[in-house]
């Protein structure tokens, strides 16, 4: 299926641009190129990615980020795609495939809508001030697109899984198809795919955590007229507008050629979703935004409730509705949050008007204890908010498989080598008087180094990505191994593992390590965190 | 739970009442017959286990215990006189025939000697005797004013007066089993002291008075022995009243210095009798016929199952239905032992007749007919009327008598329970009560078998030195009293939280009620710390499981005795002066008589118990082959809540620190692949839910062949458990020879041959790689070169070389 391809009707094409304001001949031109670029590179045997311009071949969609050019050593191309490929998943887990709707719109109305609805808000989050924030190094000891996964102690751990069972099990099985069981924003439990998992897992994260919680029901009506409605070609949300500015970047949905496999069947799912939108064309949308900030809120009862979905009146627990991306089945969300405990039901949509309200009723009365009980075995259990840090290491450690990851915390990564260099530097300066003085002069130069060996990293990493990449595509079945040892102008040794799927990057910062000390730190933290995984045997 | 209703039918037996009536107990046919014409009477002698049937020169005595019942007795003879009671003598050589109210007569059946022992005449009765294996003397005899402790000097053919406790008594209960004598005294007799002549020593229990209901305001009620009765169920002491007044049964639980009264139980007709079966407490209501059922430690108190007639089983006669006890039949008594068929009907006929007396603990003397029968609990039937599974479970968990029984039963109730599906926290909580009781039995290292197996070190010497002088034979009880008999001490640790607080108290003023509920745990910490002198009721370190019991072992429940040692302060007797007075139990004495003190008044050892291959007790083992994989292999049950009820099982036996089986983890994989969830098996693993192990991670290899990630997990955890040979193995399997050599150089692996990486070299086609590993093995494997494998190889190498160049 092809759009736009008539001399006239270019803007077809155009499902979405951002940012909106942008003249509609350079939104063109860009589309054009993009466009330019798919066509070259799918003529080649060996598909190869454009530096600076990132696409997603598989749908029927192509994203465009430019970026600037002084910021580009800091960029990894993988952590850029990752961000497309949480926005596409998020859209898929919410809107189904835009494929299907396609399909089942040809005009592309209720696409553009969806897109609309969803995309300023999906932005918003890389906001910071006016500026757009794109990964850059300090990100680089994480891994967008996985979870963080807590073991508590095994007994724990089996209180977990028989309430997911007991959940499970009611009205002999099938209400709650699936569970997943988060602690503050990391995951106990779940029984989806990795993939679904990981895309639940990061909207509710992003949505769902007791901080990003609306205090209070309240009226969304008015802010839900500003929907941004699906005009005919392109027209934007003025909020968006705003909020992006001139921005540097641009985000354009566009629908383009590049699969032939259009043969795809229309999701049936949407149409129910979207009547309304469909009928109106646009011009009463009730549209749901999934990441509106402050879309949910909990009730009384501990079960979350949005309103980020239209809220028809006298139905005030609409539950949203999800696509898994697994099954392709559709079902609805349904949240229950006690304390720091979160946990997400998906229950299929054929149950019953009174399932809901069943099963919430049932999970009160012979649940609500259970969950209770786990919540404070698990919060006994949690080390905090330092768990996973290993001292003396700054670490990102990826499981590929299982879509999981795990890094030292954000703080560490920059206290780590400011404790260093602090002793390094009242050393040197033991003249100086105050502590305080010193430490205020060296937070300076410390930046920096973090900057240079985070930046090594990052460097290092995109080289992976593109090494993993090449191997995924050579289908070559073989389990890879690398490792890799860098030494960065700081005299930081930057150590990369893979195997199989997993990788470790260790970024350590003892200037007075060899090669062998550092190789055989990276070794004991393998045996001792990671099960040996990495061990060079 | 048909089906056990089913399997309760059939094991009835041949026996004609057992369909289409269901009773909770029953007595079983053939009934010990003891028809001795011109005899006294019907006794039972519960130190020996013995039924005895004096007449006027002889004594015949069938022990009771025998299955099938020996219809031969055996005859000591005596003179002639009267008898109003015999006992034998622990080890059965003498015999102690109670003449008159002032005389015994002993009789040493291997020499034929006869001696006489006669209280003061006038003053004093003898109100019965009985022999005890407590260190200190070997006789007591009851009398009118108290109780005068004798020992054996069978080479004098004499007693000896080691020691006389003085007080007034009206009568007396004794049991063997519990070695536990209860002398009432006062106007109303309701003041009853006791003594424990257990094999640690003689232990003095606190006075106490029971309450008794008024009838009419100026009439004062006057306890009848009858309605007194000692009780050891789970090897706790009770005493049981009867206040036919109030309708209800007062129970009164004993510790070594408090009496404790725990609560009362409902009675609905004024006749009634008690037995004690397997530790179930049975209250028949002679009136309504019926028999109730309390298990004392289920919570709240209340009947296990609905009340139901006692009914003969078994017996040989057909075509009559049954109809309950009443009318069992009369009709149809053709059958092959018409001699016996007669007596039979008309004792069938007679349920609850007027000639029965219930003798402690579960047997029944039937004067009139002349037989003797046990009363036995049809677990089935009770296992097919319960509707609260979990406590039906934890029932069955607590029965010795029929452990095997109750096993089976178990297991089919919590297999039952999967099949049909029955809700999840059901399930979970009938698998808490099997780990846990599980653990309680299994586990002795902790907190309250430690105090448990201290004991048990107390007493184990104890039997095989006991008594080795006395001898006498004794009377038994005559055969009018109710309950002395005993056998068997059985005792259950129970987690069980008792409720201390209403601890009345007793005559001993001195003690306050603890109000605190105790536990096992925290009883035993009493006794570490107990510095206070004991103003305070001792928690017994109660909960010793004890397992117990087969009536049928005497040498056992001897064995069994309480080896508690008497407290130093407490008055021992000394050699012939006796002390009329005992002063108050020597409190003041240091704290390890508190400690001592502070433990319960009870039977028995726990762990002796445990190791009985017969108890009802459910290892994980068995609960996989005998639950989950038969449900497996039916394939009953989808596997979703299979897994569901598996990962319940593990769960509560996680809590209870018990450590399952990997086969089971096996199960679980085979079950979680079949779903194709393998993200949540990684999650499993991952979190050792599924501990690393070799069933395990091979089992993860095997379903890892559908699933790449799975088998990844395998290698990791083959690799994680130095599980070398199976590692290089998979290694060499999938082509990573190289990584193999890695591994085995790091892990300095040697029991892997060389010639099998070498094989994998030359199939790999590679002459590189057949190089690198034939030079791998000349440099690392010691005298590699020395071997067949190398001028095989050496000359494959050379061979692919040159083909390659």
């Amino acid at each position: 299926m092809s759009r736009g391809q008539i001399e006239g009707q270019e803007l077809d094409k155009i499902l979405f641009f951002s940012p909106a304001n942008c003249p509609l001949p350079s939104q063109l031109s860009v589309v054009g190129l993009s466009e330019g670029l798919i066509t070259f590179t799918s003529s080649l045997v060996v598909q190869r990615d454009i530096v600076g311009r990132k696409r997603i071949s598989n749908l029927i969609s192509v994203q465009v980020v430019e970026k600037s050019k002084e910021t580009e050593e800091a960029l990894r191309e993988g952590a850029l795609r990752a961000v497309l490929k949480d926005a596409h998943n998020l859209f898929v887990l919410f809107y189904g495939s835009l494929r299907a709707l396609l399909q089942s719109h040809p005009r592309g109305d209720v696409a553009r809508s969806c897109l609309h609805a969803f995309f300023p808000d999906y932005l918003s989050d890389f906001m910071t001030g006016k500026k757009f924030r794109i990964p850059s190094i300090s990100e680089s000891l994480t891994h967008r697109g996985t979870v963080q996964l807590f073991s508590p102690q095994r007994e724990t751990l089996l209180e977990a899984q028989s309430l997911q069972e007991l959940l499970k099990s009611w009205s002999g099985g099938g209400m709650v198809r699936h569970v997943m069981i988060l602690f503050h924003n990391i995951l106990l439990s779940s029984t989806l795919s990795p993939a679904d998992t990981t895309t639940l897992f990061l909207y509710a994260t992003l949505r769902m955590m007791p901080s990003s919680l609306s205090q209070a029901p309240r009226s969304r009506s008015s802010s839900r007229r500003e929907n941004p409605a699906a005009g005919p070609a392109g027209l934007l949300a003025s909020n968006l507008n705003n909020a992006l500015g001139p921005s540097r970047l641009r985000n354009l949905f566009t629908n383009l050629t590049t699969s032939p496999s259009s043969d795809v069947v229309p999701n049936p799912h949407i149409s129910d979703a979207h009547d309304s939108s469909v009928d109106d064309q646009g011009t009463r949308s009730s549209v749901p935004r999934p990441l509106v900030h402050e879309g949910w809120w909990r009730d009384a009862d501990n079960f979350l409730c949005t309103d980020a979905w239209g809220s028809e009146t006298g139905r005030s627990k609409m539950l949203p509705n999800v696509t898994l991306r697994q099954s392709e089945e559709r079902l609805n969300l349904c949240v229950y949050q006690f304390r720091s405990l979160t946990l997400v039901m998906l229950v299929p949509k054929s149950g019953g008007s009174d399932l809901i309200p069943n099963l919430q009723g049932q999970l009160l009365e012979k649940a609500a204890h259970k969950i209770q009980k786990l919540e404070e075995k698990v919060v006994k259990e949690w080390p905090g908010s330092n768990a996973w840090h290993v001292a003396g290491y700054r670490y990102l450690y990826n499981d590929s498989n299982n879509k999981v990851s795990r890094f030292s915390p954000a703080s560490k990564v920059a206290t780590l080598s400011l404790a260093i260099q602090v002793t390094a530097t009242i050393k040197e300066e033991v003249k100086v008087p105050s502590v305080a003085v010193s430490c205020f002069l060296t937070v300076q130069p410390l930046f920096t180094m973090v900057q240079e060996s985070l930046a090594a990293l990052n460097r290092i990493r995109q080289e992976i990505d593109l090494e993993t990449g090449r191997s995924e595509r050579s289908s070559s079945m073989e389990d890879r191994e690398l490792e890799l040892c860098v030494r960065t102008k700081q005299n930081a040794w930057v150590i990369v593992r893979t195997r199989g799927g997993l990788e470790l990057y260790t970024v350590l910062e003892k200037a007075s390590n060899t090669l062998l000390l550092a190789c055989d730190a990276v070794e004991k933290l393998s045996k001792r965190y990671f099960n040996g995984s990495f061990s060079s045997d | 739970m048909g089906k056990y209703q089913a399997s309760s039918s059939s094991s009835s037996g041949n026996g004609l009442s057992g369909l289409g009536s269901l009773s909770h107990a029953y007595i079983q046919y053939p009934p010990l017959r003891c028809d001795i014409p011109g005899a006294a009477g019907v006794m039972y002698d519960d130190g020996n286990k013995l039924l005895l049937v004096p007449s006027p020169s002889k004594v015949y005595s069938w022990p009771v215990n025998q299955q099938p019942s020996d219809d031969r007795p055996t005859i000591t003879p005596i003179k002639e006189g009267p008898v109003l009671g015999v006992r034998f003598s622990l080890d059965g050589k003498i015999l102690a025939v109670q003449r008159s109210h002032h005389e015994v007569e002993f009789i040493n059946k291997e020499t034929g000697m006869v001696f006489r022992q006669q209280c003061k005449p006038g003053t004093e009765r003898i109100l019965g005797l009985f022999w005890t294996d407590c260190p200190t003397c070997d006789l007591v005899l009851v009398t009118s004013s108290g109780l005068e402790l004798y020992s054996l000097y069978l080479g004098r053919n004499g007693l000896k007066l080691l020691e006389a406790k003085r007080s007034n008594v009206s009568w007396y209960v004794y049991t063997h089993e519990s070695r536990l004598v209860l002398l009432a005294s006062g106007m109303q007799c309701k003041t009853l002291s006791g003594y424990q002549f257990s094999a640690g020593g003689i232990v003095r229990l606190p006075k106490f008075d029971v309450l008794m209901t008024k009838a009419e305001v100026n009439r004062k009620p006057v306890l009848a022995p009858e309605d007194i009765r000692i009780a050891t169920m789970y090897g706790r002491l009770y005493c049981l009243q009867v206040d036919r007044v109030a309708m209800q049964l007062n129970l009164y639980r004993f510790y070594r210095d408090a009496v404790v009264p725990q609560g009362c139980l409902p009675i609905y007709s004024r006749n009634v009798a008690l037995s004690v079966v397997d530790n179930v407490l049975l209250i028949h209501e002679i009136d309504s016929k019926v028999v109730l059922l309390y298990d004392i430690l289920s919570e709240p108190k209340s009947t296990i199952s609905a009340p139901l007639p006692l009914l003969l089983r078994g017996a040989p006669l057909h075509g009559s239905s049954s109809r309950g006890f009443e009318t069992a039949n009369t009709s149809g008594n053709t059958s092959s032992e018409p001699d016996l068929l007669g007596n039979l009907t008309s004792a069938e006929d007679q349920i609850y007749d007027k000639g029965w007396v219930f003798v402690n603990p579960d047997i029944v003397l039937d004067h009139v007919h002349g037989l003797l029968w046990k009363i036995r609990l049809d677990l089935e039937a009770i296992a097919a009327s319960s509707s609260d599974i979990p406590s039906l479970l934890s029932f069955l968990q607590r029965r010795r008598h029929e452990a095997s029984k109750a096993k089976m039963l178990s297991i089919e109730v919590i297999r039952s329970m999967i099949i049909e599906r029955q809700p999840l926290p059901l399930i979970a909580s009938a698998m808490d009560v099997l780990t846990s009781s599980y653990v309680r039995l299994s586990k002795p290292l902790n907190a309250y078998d430690r105090t448990a197996s201290e004991r048990v070190a107390q007493t184990v010497p104890r039997p095989s030195t006991h008594h080795q002088g006395s001898q006498g034979s004794q009377v038994s009880s005559a055969p009018v009293r109710r309950g002395p008999d005993d056998d068997v001490v059985s005792r259950v640790v129970e987690g069980f939280v008792e409720n201390g607080k209403d601890v009345s108290t007793t005559a001993h003023g001195d003690e306050e009620p603890s109000t605190s509920r105790w536990t096992q745990g925290s009883s035993d910490q009493d006794d570490q710390d107990s510095d206070y002198v004991s103003s305070r009721v001792d928690e017994p370190c109660a909960n010793t499981p004890a397992a117990d019991g087969f009536k049928h072992t005497n040498l056992r429940d001897i064995s069994k005795m309480p080896s508690r040692r008497p407290s130093t302060g407490e008055i021992e007797s000394s050699s012939s002066t006796y002390q009329a007075n005992n002063p108050p139990m020597a409190r003041e004495s240091g704290r390890q008589v508190r400690q001592q003190s502070q433990k319960e008044i009870s039977v028995v050892d726990p762990l002796a118990a445990m190791r009985d291959a017969t108890s009802p007790l459910i290892s994980p083992e068995e609960m996989q082959q005998n639950v989950f994989n038969v449900i497996e292999e039916e394939m009953t049950v989808d596997s979703t809540f299979l897994v569901a009820a598996i990962l319940e099982y593990m769960r509560s036996a996680a809590s209870e620190q018990i450590k399952v089986n990997s086969g089971l983890h096996v199960l679980l994989i085979q079950l979680l692949a079949q779903e194709q969830r393998y993200y949540e098996l990684w999650q499993l693993v991952i979190g050792k839910v599924l501990p690393p192990s070799r069933p395990v991670a091979i089992q993860l290899l095997e379903t890892g062949a559908q699933h790449e990630s799975t088998r990844k997990l395998g290698m990791d955890m083959l690799r994680q458990i130095h599980g070398h040979t199976e590692y290089i193995k998979e290694l060499l399997l999938e082509g990573r020879i190289l990584e193999g050599l890695r591994y085995v150089r790091q892990n300095k692996v040697d029991s892997v041959a060389p010639a099998s990486f070498l094989e994998a070299a030359i199939s790999s086609n590679d002459p590189q790689m057949l190089a690198s590993v034939f030079r791998f093995c000349l440099d690392f494997v010691p005298n590699f070169s020395h071997t067949p494998d190398f001028t095989m190889y050496s000359s494959i190498v050379s061979q692919q070389c040159s083909t390659s160049a």
